[in-house]
């Protein structure tokens, strides 16, 4: 599945194995965040994702990271407000013979607690080879 | 207080390596205090992770033009 036309437009999601591993299963079994991930796991890759859920992320965020070309999902997946939704997907758009997708690349808390990367300090590292204050 | 008996045991590793312990890999980075610390870690790159779906990742005139109607909060 590419992208779908309509108000609608959905555009096909992909996670890899290692992506997930590293990214998901660092978190205990029960967490809250593994247990959110998972669940939206299945959805999107059963059914893609809606660009009304999707954002750019922001090309010189405030934490220092560069994340332009990458796009980002809160999770949960809902239409309530960002506060109730303290994880985040972030994701890289790519081509292939298929068409256009999108893949996983980091998984985490928004705002986590002092000493804890954050979903887009992960990104970031994914991105550019290191954490933006390194 | 009674000392703690602990077997300690040296690694020899430098900043950017990856260490697994029982099973799990963790990045040896900076404390910001002159040691290291331990995060989970990151070995696959955005490039590696888009070759191994068989794609590649969009060029920033293609993202712009598939992507740049999105909204941006600017939070990340």
């Amino acid at each position: 599945m590419g992208t779908s036309g309509g108000a609608a437009r959905r555009v096909s999601v992909r996670v890899g194995p290692q992506v997930w591993r590293e990214e998901v299963e660092r978190y205990g079994q029960r967490s809250p965040a593994r247990a959110a991930a998972e669940r939206e796991r299945h959805r999107v890759e059963d059914g893609g994702v809606a660009l009304a859920d999707v954002q750019r992320c922001a090309d010189d965020g405030a934490d220092r990271t560069r994340l332009a070309g990458l796009l980002k999902v809160y999770v949960p997946i809902s239409a309530g407000p960002a506060s109730e939704r303290p994880f985040g997907f972030v994701l890289s758009p790519g081509r292939d013979e298929h068409g256009l997708y999108l893949t996983l690349v980091a998984f985490g808390e928004r705002h986590p607690r002092q000493g804890v990367r954050s979903v887009y300090e992960r990104a970031h590292k994914r991105l550019h080879g290191r954490y933006p204050d390194q | 207080m009674a000392r703690m008996a602990v077997a300690v045991k040296k690694l020899d590793v430098s900043l950017g390596d990856v260490v697994e312990i029982d099973g799990r890999r963790y990045d040896v980075v900076s404390d910001k205090a002159g040691g290291v610390t331990l995060e989970p870690a990151i070995t696959q790159s955005v490039a590696e992770i888009h070759a191994e779906h068989g794609g590649q990742a969009l060029s920033s005139e293609e993202f712009e033009h598939a992507f740049g109607h999105l909204p941006s909060d600017g939070e990340g």
